[in-house]
């Protein structure tokens, strides 16, 4: 008897349960452009992760001030468990978060599922919001359309920057000699075979050193480098077809070449245990003559050759931005595209009118350049021999995170005042942005070619989303494993084979068919 | 037909006193320490909120692939998603599949870590129970349970620096004597594992064998010593029988997590040219859901398997332990 009383609970238990949930299916909600907004509730925003100290920015008082809406921010956590933490968000579908701030490969996840974020269209072609419309150039707008529904606000990159260079310890290369000219070394070496007998010169001078060249665990192809072998980018225009780096013919040569390095011990073999700081560490203490640096990284650079002898960046510190091709061209990677989107979720609809409305106020040109650079006079100031405006000292303490608090860029005035002020506002990061940036490119004799990737303003799809990560992450696993490994299975062709067959065989063909019929 | 004697009736009636006995005891039983009962309620609840409620979710495992935004609960989204039978555990085991070299790394970690950490835990607290210095004895013991509170991702950063090819301390050292370490070589990560698996958990691991050491009778080794016995015969014919039917559950436990190789410490310290040997069961479940688009359907699968084999371990290791030891669980 109690055993089938227990059975019986259970069974009531568990219909009880199923009778709570609603067999509805969920419609993907519009957001009325004419919704009454008379009155301003409090917004509540999530972001990216952004800081310990994120409560207390000065972007904060500033946006509520710009806007008439009190808005509160809760962020991400680092690392891993930010995907688990906003899987749970969307799933559950009851979090009160008005709006949600990912990144595009994020967006991309979520927008393809069945009912993940409202439905924006009506709202960015309503006369209303003509403002926010134009702010925001088309491409981006076309990058968050899935399915003729614009579901999300795009940040697009500040600048088509060039974000990583190979930096060189110049210091040390002077006191080298270079064997082709027998000559003390004066300047970067312009081709990778020049680069790669300044590393052997660095070695000889240095008896069983490993680590002339080191790489943090990121990094598993070298943008620089890989040019040069004629992998202009991750995915490129090659004869009109999309084509992923893993099939461009160049790939096979640059992965030889890096091998090669790592087999002559001028290749640092421990970099799937470096990071980042510990390559820095390396290359201040001069136990390694190279590695690679986005110039967000060039502050952590300039504090460690600091901390080793008291030593300048700007004295130490020269960049191999690219080496020569085959037809003598220098080229790199440049970045580009959607960072970031920022979304209403379906189920918050209904108030999602006032995101609009908030998000409008902020793109405004005025609003925006208060946010982003700040006050003239207070932030910067106009200065009429360069007839460029300059950061303060006031900006660095006030704006130098304002960009976590972007909900959209106004593609006009956004390059202008980021290459203007924004970069300056960091001396390091300046350092390296302007000897990639604007001197490599006005270069008489190395010019720089930036080379974009068009997957970057690729809208969301159905297969390719999914997989992408998945992806990606197979591929620079697999790149890690030839050139650092010694697993003779792992080659070229079985990278192409396991990165383009089996269920990712439907998502290449899709980005494929999406770059062709765009 | 052997007709129906009145000594069977006797004897099933007698069955049935004794069982209506019993019942009637185990009512008053109830009655008495029903009050007791009541501090099981917070643990019973727990378990059956977190442990069998989640189980439902199993059912992911027979269905296609599963878009939880569908309905308006994510439940009605799993149910109304249709079946898709055993298409999700082809799929684990398809001859592609990397699943059965990931089992084999799983199960060759797991039983490194029970043959050569599980005894060390069972020797310190013995060795530690002989120290009469208490002073010395309670900072021995201290320093040796610190590491367990320490989180892997901690213990990972630190063995990493430890153990770096280039500027390692524990490598500089190693040199000297002609060899190295290296957490990147897939012939060296199962023992890198082991080893540190050993130093973080064995201090905490010897807490319950301290305890049921102390427990024994200390006159049983006064009646040893009369007899004569000196420290290893003590140690062999009081210590570890006293101690039997503690490591007997401990290792009926352990067994339960063989499938757990240790998700949080292989995921730290795993290098991609070490996956072939150091990939297990955990990191790639998480792999396929997080990295690979959520495919809730395929790692419930994979995580139903992994349960399946871990319940058959369980109740081999009891049956086991219950021959070979004559002690068990249940």
């Amino acid at each position: 008897m109690k055993k089938i009383l227990t059975i019986l609970l259970s069974l009531a238990l568990c219909l009880g349960a199923l009778a709570g949930c609603k067999f509805e299916k969920v419609e993907i909600n519009k957001i009325n452009p004419d919704a009454d907004v008379s009155s301003k509730p409090a917004l509540k925003l999530l972001l990216p992760y952004v800081s310990d100290t994120m409560e207390s920015n000065a972007a904060i008082p500033l946006i509520n001030e710009m806007t008439g809406y009190t808005v509160s921010y809760d962020q991400l956590p680092t690392g891993a468990s930010a995907e688990s933490n906003l899987t749970g968000i969307i799933v559950d579908k009851k979090t009160d978060y008005h709006a949600l701030k990912l990144t595009k490969n994020q967006f991309n996840k979520y927008a393809v599922m069945h009912a993940s974020f409202a439905d924006i269209t009506d709202v960015v072609n309503s006369p209303k919001f003509s403002v926010m419309k134009n702010a925001i150039k088309q491409e981006a707008w076309d990058a968050v359309t899935y399915n003729g529904r614009i579901l999300g606000i795009p940040d697009s990159a500040s600048n088509n920057n060039i974000d990583k260079s190979i930096i060189i310890r110049k210091d040390i290369m002077y006191t080298l000699t270079n064997p082709d000219t027998g000559k003390k070394y004066t300047e970067v070496p312009t081709t990778f075979d020049g680069f790669k007998k300044l590393l052997k010169a660095f070695q000889d001078s240095k008896p069983g050193n490993k680590t002339a060249f080191t790489l943090p665990s990121n990094i598993q192809v070298v943008g620089p480098i890989a040019a040069s072998f004629g992998v202009d980018q991750e995915w490129q225009d090659m004869d009109g077809e999309l084509t992923h780096m893993i099939e461009n013919p160049g790939f096979s040569d640059y992965a030889a070449a890096m091998k090669a390095l790592k087999n002559e011990g001028l290749l640092d073999a421990a970099m799937q245990t470096n990071s980042f700081s510990h390559c820095a560490q390396e290359f201040a203490k001069g136990n390694a003559i190279a590695t690679v640096s986005n110039f967000w990284e060039m502050a952590t650079v300039s504090e460690q050759l600091n901390a080793n002898g008291g030593k300048k960046m700007e004295n130490c510190v020269d960049f191999a931005y690219g080496f020569k091709d085959s037809e003598g061209k220098v080229k790199t990677w440049q970045s580009s595209g959607v960072s970031y989107v920022t979304v209403v979720p379906n189920w918050m609809a209904d108030s999602g009118i006032h995101v609009m409305h908030m998000i409008r106020e902020k793109l405004k040109d005025e609003n925006f350049i208060r946010l982003v650079a700040g006050e003239l006079g207070t932030h910067y100031q106009y200065n009429s021999i360069t007839r460029e405006y300059e950061p303060t000292a006031q900006y660095k303490t006030d704006k130098t995170s304002a960009d976590h608090f972007v909900t959209g860029t106004n593609d006009n005035i956004y390059n202008t005042w980021w290459t203007q002020v924004v970069i300056k506002g960091n001396d390091a990061y300046y350092f390296q942005w302007k000897a990639t940036n604007t001197d490599a490119f006005n270069s008489d004799d190395h010019k720089l070619i930036g080379v974009l990737n068009p997957v970057k303003f690729a809208p969301p799809l159905a297969t390719y989303s999914n997989r992408a990560a998945g992806m990606e992450d197979y591929f620079n696993s697999e790149v890690t494993k030839l050139i650092y490994g010694n697993d003779s299975a792992v080659t070229v062709e079985s990278i192409r084979a396991g990165w383009s067959g089996g269920d990712n065989a439907a998502a290449v063909r899709e980005i494929k068919d999406w770059y062709k019929n765009k | 037909m052997r007709p129906v004697r009145e000594t069977d009736f006797t004897r099933l009636h007698g069955f049935e006193v004794y069982m209506v006995q019993a019942r009637l005891k185990e009512k008053s039983k109830f009655k008495k320490y029903g009050s007791l009962m009541l501090f099981l309620l917070p643990g019973v609840l727990l378990a059956f909120v977190f442990c069998y409620v989640p189980m439902a979710g199993l059912i992911m495992a027979f269905k296609q692939e599963i878009d939880l935004t569908t309905y308006t609960s994510s439940i009605a989204s799993i149910i109304m998603t249709p079946w898709g039978g055993f298409s999700q555990f082809a799929k684990l085991f398809a001859a592609n599949s990397d699943f059965l070299r990931v089992l084999g790394n799983t199960l060759f970690i797991s039983v490194m870590k029970i043959v050569l950490v599980f005894p060390v835990p069972i020797i310190l607290a013995i060795l530690i129970t002989e120290v009469k210095n208490k002073v010395f004895n309670k900072a021995v013991q201290s320093v040796m349970y610190l590491p367990h509170f320490l989180s892997w991702a901690v213990v990972a950063s630190v063995f990493m620096t430890f153990m770096h090819p280039n500027t390692g301390a524990l490598n500089a050292i190693l040199k000297l004597f002609g060899c190295s370490i290296d957490v990147s070589s897939a012939n060296q990560f199962p023992w890198i594992m082991v080893l540190t698996t050993a130093w973080k958990d064995i201090g905490w691991s010897a807490v319950a064998y301290i305890a049921a050491i102390l427990a024994i009778d200390t006159e049983q080794y006064e009646a040893a010593k009369i007899d004569g016995a000196g420290k290893l015969k003590q140690i062999w014919h009081i210590t570890l029988p006293g101690i039997a039917g503690t490591v007997a559950v401990l290792l009926i436990m352990r067994i339960g997590y063989l499938m757990d190789a240790g998700f949080e410490q292989i995921y730290a310290m795993l290098t991609p040219t070490a996956e072939s040997k150091g990939e297990i069961i955990g990191t790639y479940i998480y792999k396929l859901a997080i990295k690979n688009g959520g495919s809730y359907a395929l790692t419930t699968a994979a995580g139903l398997f992994n349960s399946v084999i871990s319940l058959v371990l369980v109740l081999g290791g009891n049956l086991f332990c219950k021959k070979v030891f004559n002690r068990s669980i249940w």
